[in-house]
Order: C-alpha cells, then sequence, then structure tokens
C-alpha cells in the first residue's frame, strides 16, 4: 500500500498549526502557503498552496519573481496581481501569501512519526526513498482481513489521517512501484488495484508515474512518449541504452517483475539509565556520584552495541534546573573524558529545588573511531586527533559552542563577509578557494579587522582629498585605492575605496572612505 | 655496621639534597621543570619537551639571536610593542608555520573577535585547523589559554594579553611545557619593566615610515632568553606586504676616518 501526503511540507506545517479544526469558511479564509528552498539559481518555489496558484505563483518559480507578484510598494505589481485574479476569474479578496522557508528535516522527522504511527495496521512501514519523501509505503499482507479488507483500511487510514488535519492519497497493489504511480497519478482517492492488474492500471498514467528522473522523462517527451503503454510499446532491448538503466528497472519494479528493497522504520530503544532518590537531594558531590554510576551503566550498554556517545542528555527530575547537554566532536567511550565534561557544566549549575532523581539519555551514538596500530608503535604514538576532540569537547562544554570556531574563506568582496565562523561541532565544509583572492592580496590584509568600522577623525586632508594626519600623527605613505562595489542584495549598496596609511609613528591603519557621504572610517590595524 | 650502610644509603648526602630541594622548589614555582630533569628527578612531562628538538623563529636573522638558534617546544614567547598596528604579528607569523609542522593546531583566543585570518593564509598559513576562541571574561580567557597549552595537538597557542595577573603566566608556563606547544603572547611594551614567565622576550621598535622604501621597517630587541645570560642583542627587520619579504636590513659600512681618506 502507497500512503501519499500531496504537498506533504504544506500540509505539515498547516497540521501543526495549534487550535482546533477550522470550520470550511474559515479554511477558505486562510491565507494561502508559499514555501520555498535554495536551489541552483537562488531561491525557488517548492511548495505552495492551490490558493497561492491563483496568484500566478507555481513551484519551480524564483522568489524574486514571488515577490514581485505581491502588492508591496509598486502599482506594477498591484497590476500583475489584478490581472492573475482577472484572469482566474475570481472575485473574492486574494490574501496576502505567506512566505516559509522548507525544513526538509522537519518534514522527514514528522513522516517518520507516522510510519510509526502506521505500526498499528502494519508491522512493516517505512518511507520512500529520496531527499524529500511525500509517501509512506506500508506492506498489509495477511493484515487487511482485521479492518474490513483492503478498502475498509484504506478508509480506516483516510479516516484517522482526517483527524489529524491531513489529506492523503491511498493505492493498494501488488507492487509498491505500481502503488507509487496510482496514487500520484491515478483518478481516484483510494485505488484498489486487483491481484495482476497493474499492467492495465498503469498503462494510461505519464511515464512520471515510474518514478524516473526529470532527465528521462524529458527524453521521453522528446520521443512523444508519453504514456507508460507507449513506453510498453517500444523495444525493451533498445531502452537501457538510449535511457539509461533507471527506466527499465523502474518499469520492472512497477509491473512486478523485478525486486525493490524497502527499508522498514523501526522503533529504536532508547538508551537511558536512571536514578530515582527517595528524597529530593540538592547536594552536588551526591548528584555528581549518581552521574558518574549513571554513566557506567550507559557506558556499558554502548560497549556491548560497539558504539560510542556523541550527544548525551542528563535530566534532572522534578526539578527546574534546565537538563544537562554534551554534544560530542567524534563519539566517544571513555569515561574519564566524559565525567570530566559532565562535572564542567555541572559545576556552574544552580539546583534551587531538590531533584527528584537523575535520568542519562545517549540521544546520539556513533562509531567510535578506531585506528589501526602498528606493530612497534608506541600507544601514547600520535595522540594528536584524540587529543584536539578532548580539548574542542572540553572549550565548547565551559565557552559554548558559539565561541569555538573555525574559520572558513568566502568570496565575498566586502571584507567583514569574507571570513564566516561555523563551530568546531558543526560539520566541517571543505574549504573553497574559489574566488578567494591572490596570496599577495591577502597579505595586504589587516590582522585585526574591526566588526563594525569606526568613524575616523581625519585632522588634515592633503590636495588631493587624502588625509595628511590623522590622530595626531602625520600620514607618511598612502597605499591604494582598493575599490570595493558590493553588498546590493543585502541591502543598500557598499561603496568604499579602501587605503592603507602607515602613519610617522609606524602605524599602519586600512580605511575606508565612504563614497557616497564622503566619511572616513577606521576598519582594521595591521598589528 | 649494615645499619649505618642502610642509613646512608637512605639518606643522600647534603649537597645532593640541597640540589634535589632545589630542583623541586623550581618545579614549586613553575619555572624549570626541565632543569629539574637534569638533576634526576622525574616530571610527567619530562620525556615529552625533552625529545624534541629547536624551532625555528621563521627568521633567521632573529634565530641568530638564540642561543640555541631556535626556539623549544613548551616555551611562552612574548612580543612587546609600544603601540598596535606597528606590524609585530607579521613577524610573529613567521614562526607559526614551523610550530605547525609538529603540532598541526593553531588556537587564536581572540576574546574581541577582530581576530582576521587573511593575512595568515596569505603569509603560508593553512587555517584548516585554526581554532578561533571567543572567552567571554577574563577567567575564561586564562582557563582557555591554559587547555590550549596543554593540549598536545595544539603547536601554537595565540594570545593578545594586556593585562595579566603573574600567577597565570606562571600556570601558562606550566601548562605549555606539558603541551610542548608554543605560546605566542603580545603585550604593551610597558609590560617589559615587569618580570616575566615567558621563555623569550623580544620588544619591537617601529622605526620612522620612510615615503621611498617599500614597506615598514622595524627594531626588534631580544629583551630576554632561557639559556642565555643577558647580553642584548638587536636587528632591524623590512617587512613588504606586497612581495612577502621580511629582510635583515643591511648595515652601513664603517665610516672611513678622516686620517684614512686623507690618505695619510
Amino acid at each position: 500500500m502507497c500512503v501519499w501526503f500531496p504537498r506533504w511540507p504544506l500540509q505539515r506545517l498547516r497540521a501543526e498549526r495549534p487550535g482546533p479544526e477550522p470550520e470550511p469558511e474559515q479554511a477558505a479564509a486562510e491565507p494561502p502557503f508559499v514555501i520555498f528552498a535554495e536551489g541552483r539559481r537562488g531561491f525557488q518555489v517548492t511548495v505552495c498552496s492551490s490558493e497561492a496558484e491563483l496568484w500566478g505563483i507555481h513551484p519551480g518559480m524564483p522568489l524574486g519573481e514571488v515577490r514581485s507578484l505581491l502588492p508591496v510598494r509598486s502599482t506594477a505589481a498591484q497590476r500583475s496581481s489584478q490581472r492573475n485574479r482577472q484572469k482566474n476569474r475570481v472575485d473574492k479578496p486574494l490574501l496576502r501569501p505567506v512566505l516559509k522557508r522548507a525544513d526538509p528535516v522537519a518534514d522527514r522527522l514528522r513522516l517518520q512519526e507516522l510510519a510509526h504511527w502506521c505500526h498499528q495496521y502494519t508491522p512493516l512501514a517505512g518511507l520512500e526513498e529520496g531527499a524529500t519523501p511525500e509517501s509512506i509505503w506500508l506492506d498489509i499482507s495477511g493484515s487487511e482481513s482485521l479492518f474490513g479488507g483492503e478498502r475498509g483500511l484504506a478508509e480506516r487510514l483516510q479516516l484517522e489521517f482526517a483527524r489529524q488535519r491531513i489529506q492523503i492519497r491511498v493505492a493498494i497493489a501488488d507492487s509498491w512501484g505500481a502503488a507509487w504511480g496510482i496514487s500520484h497519478f491515478g483518478e481516484a482517492e483510494i485505488a484498489l488495484v486487483p491481484a495482476g492488474q497493474q499492467a492495465a492500471w498503469l498503462g494510461p498514467l505519464p511515464v512520471a508515474a515510474l518514478r524516473i528522473s526529470e532527465t528521462v522523462r524529458e527524453s521521453l517527451q522528446k520521443l512523444d512518449v508519453v504514456t507508460i503503454a507507449e513506453l510498453q510499446r517500444l523495444p525493451r532491448t533498445s531502452l537501457p541504452s538510449r535511457f539509461g538503466k533507471e527506466l527499465l528497472s523502474r518499469l520492472d519494479q512497477a509491473l512486478g517483475g523485478a525486486a525493490e528493497l524497502l527499508q522498514a522504520e523501526r522503533l529504536v530503544e532508547p538508551l537511558l539509565t536512571e536514578w530515582p532518590f527517595e528524597e529530593p537531594v540538592t547536594d552536588r558531590q551526591t548528584l555528581d556520584h549518581v552521574c558518574e554510576v549513571l554513566l557506567e551503566r550507559l557506558l556499558v550498554i554502548l560497549e556491548e552495541r560497539r558504539v560510542g556517545l556523541q550527544e548525551l542528555v542528563c535530566h534532572w527530575l522534578g526539578s527546574t534546573t534546565e537538563p544537562t547537554r554534551l554534544r560530542l566532536l567524534q563519539p566517544t567511550t571513555q569515561k574519564r573524558h566524559l565525567l570530566e565534561l559532565l562535572r564542567l557544566q555541572n559545576e556552574r549549575r544552580l539546583f534551587h529545588t531538590g531533584v527528584h532523581g537523575v535520568r542519562m539519555e545517549a540521544v546520539e551514538i556513533g562509531l567510535p573511531s578506531i585506528r589501526q596500530r602498528t606493530l612497534f608503535a608506541d600507544e601514547a604514538d600520535d595522540p594528536q586527533p584524540q587529543a584536539l576532540a578532548e580539548l574542542v569537547d572540553r572549550l565548547s562544554v565551559r565557552l559554548s559552542p558559539q565561541r569555538v570556531l573555525r574559520l572558513q574563506l568566502t568570496a565575498d568582496p566586502q571584507p567583514e563577509f569574507v571570513c564566516q565562523a561555523v563551530p568546531w561541532l558543526a560539520q566541517q565544509k571543505p574549504l573553497e578557494l574559489e574566488g578567494i583572492p591572490s596570496l599577495s592580496r591577502l597579505r595586504c590584509r589587516p590582522s585585526r579587522l574591526f566588526s563594525t568600522p569606526q568613524p575616523l577623525v581625519v585632522q588634515a586632508f592633503s590636495r588631493d582629498g587624502l588625509p595628511r594626519q590623522v590622530n595626531h600623527s602625520s600620514v607618511v605613505r598612502v597605499g591604494g585605492p582598493e575599490r570595493i562595489e558590493t553588498g546590493w542584495w543585502r541591502g543598500p549598496d557598499t561603496k568604499r575605496d579602501y587605503y592603507r596609511l602607515d602613519l610617522a609613528n609606524g602605524v599602519s591603519l586600512w580605511v575606508f572612505v565612504d563614497r557616497d557621504s564622503r566619511c572616513w572610517f577606521l576598519h582594521g590595524l595591521f598589528t | 655496621m649494615q645499619e649505618n650502610e642502610l642509613l646512608a644509603e637512605a639518606s643522600p648526602n647534603p649537597t645532593q639534597r640541597a640540589e634535589t630541594l632545589h630542583a623541586l622548589r623550581q618545579i614549586c614555582r613553575g619555572t624549570s621543570i626541565r632543569g629539574a630533569s637534569s638533576r634526576g628527578i622525574s616530571s610527567p612531562f619530562t620525556t615529552q619537551t625533552e625529545s624534541r628538538g629547536r624551532l625555528s623563529t621563521g627568521l633567521p636573522a632573529l634565530d641568530a639571536l638564540l642561543p640555541e638558534r631556535g626556539i623549544e617546544p613548551g616555551w611562552l614567547v612574548e612580543w612587546l610593542a609600544p603601540v598596535e598596528g606597528c606590524g609585530v604579528s607579521v613577524l610573529a607569523l613567521q614562526g607559526v608555520r614551523p610550530a605547525l609542522a609538529r603540532q598541526p593546531v593553531w588556537a587564536v583566543v581572540d576574546g574581541m573577535g577582530e581576530f582576521h585570518p587573511a593575512a595568515a593564509l596569505g603569509w603560508g598559513i593553512s587555517i584548516e585547523m585554526l581554532l578561533w576562541l571567543r572567552p567571554a571574561s577574563v577567567a575564561d580567557t586564562a582557563w582557555t589559554v591554559e587547555q590550549c597549552l596543554r593540549c598536545p595537538a595544539v603547536g601554537v597557542t595565540w594570545i593578545q594579553a594586556d593585562r595579566l595577573p603573574e600567577r597565570v603566566l606562571q600556570r601558562w608556563k606550566i601548562a605549555a611545557e606539558a603541551g610542548g606547544g608554543i605560546g605566542v603572547l603580545f603585550r604593551p611594551a610597558t609590560a617589559a619593566r615587569q618580570a616575566s614567565w615567558a621563555d623569550l622576550r623580544w620588544l619591537v621598535q617601529p622605526r620612522p615610515t620612510l615615503a621611498h622604501v617599500e614597506g615598514k621597517r622595524i627594531r626588534v630587541e631580544l629583551l630576554s632568553c632561557r639559556g642565555r645570560c643577558h647580553e642584548g642583542g638587536a636587528v632591524e627587520l623590512d617587512v613588504c606586504d606586497a612581495t612577502g619579504d621580511v629582510r635583515l636590513v643591511s648595515s652601513l659600512a664603517t665610516a672611513t676616518s678622516p686620517r684614512r681618506a686623507a690618505g695619510a
């Protein structure tokens, strides 16, 4: 069985909104939603509601174009929106669409929750493959009779999801591929394909029902192959050479001729240990000791599974104190290191109210890094990667992850944005050296750069309008200008002429003149 | 007789005892773990630091001023400058690359958040293993520096340290010896009058900029160095950012005496 959630990101947002189910009239008054994500050419619409389509918005449209359709300031946009309304013959006033950024992680997580919820109908349920899944598959062989047959099960599912304010389309077929195609492109909301009939049902559907890539679809379209029936008329042996292996494989999977590996969602046993107290406790030593005991127990479980701890949460039950969270750079099973981190974080924690119990939970686990040793290598040989990981963990716990950073250079010409700081605990991106200036230009950058340029008091100017005296010291040499004009997409344009000023007292300043206001600013020091 | 022998074995002679006590005092003061090891007192840090060779400052002219033509892992190096913006960091950057070849991480402790890595990259230092730390308080700064110095993966710990209690510097010195990295401290020139736990102290004086000379001229004076009696020693260097050169200023030949010039 395939359960498809049309426009899933949109449905998830609407279903998660608090409050009772809206009445039909209220539902009509709901603002249209537009969800966008960053694509190859900037932000693009990924999903939009049917109300948003009345504005002329459609998936794939650049976000800038969407904004131009909305009545913001320009009368031209208003005219355009009016034109769209006239074209769509809508009499009632259109509500302004709400723009939301796509959150594929949240979408997937919610879909996983729904797959777990479906375990009440079948023990085998999972998500469709792909980066942005919108469907759940259910293996209902044998379990449909418990719910009044296939139709009974499908209707019950539809009803239950409707209660959660989620619309679905269901198809039941012999193969997952056929069920997916019929649920997405079939006419009925509930489609029950009799055994062995999927070829007949799939025939009139478009080739997109085979879950093929856009490129293959376009190639078929060029040959005027629109439906699956037309595709089946082509010589089978010529398909892989003309359209790649994917097409034939998908066709066979839909028709039930080829097996397909599906990954079921399984409920994971939570890894936690707990210590309840008979009476509320505030004594720090007691809590530290309990933490140590719980950590030992947790590590025993992890060692049995041969995994390491990546993220740990320690809940203080019955207390208002926030849970202690530890996020590590690398998965580890080292008790000494974990205890040190726990103590480091707990020593700054205040327990105003008594703690009724401690619950320690491994939120994320991973494979600990194991390095093969050489036969005669010393045990303490090359301890650097582990030492670094431990240092980063300690620093992140004490200073916070936002203060333990790695720097990445970007190709942005505006000096404030050349450097991008990311936490060490975040995943490392490979260093992109494309667009970064040459070494000689980089050497001419100051080693200390102010995040906000400071106004520069120039005491005297030369004839050509350059500073002659700054900070009560005469300017001996002026290097530059280096003209930087950029940032129009961030707001007002940045128009600056940068100079290096070498003062008589040996100090070198990196200054710029704003070309609009003609004001001078100090931006850095060659320390 | 046997008892006397045993007693003699158990209690070392007074000279040894005095030496041992002196070495222990040195350890307690945090000055010389290395000195203690030479006297036969084992230390947990001895093996790490002693097995390492000397590191270059990155500038042969400065290496020549040092007793063993380089600095030792586990040293604190102080750069004292009278004003900010006089180019001292360019000189210190030259020593970062040799140190990072041994231990790859460069920790920059920068509470202000104004460190700009472009210049470092320009001088050929990779920033892939740069650990940029932004502690919010003085106490956090002291703790952070100590942790970095103590870590064997960190090759260079880079600190702008304006005002520091003596005890903090002492702790940093012990931590640096334990970790085996180099601590590079930037302090105002006024700190030259104070006693320091640093193993090497450079005083930097910017020379007046000359309009016709490209780059910047800096005088570097050796204030003190572990293992060397105070003899002073100074060099003048020309630093050119555009070409990436740091050159020793060639000294002028001694003027010919008027008598010799007259052919006498």
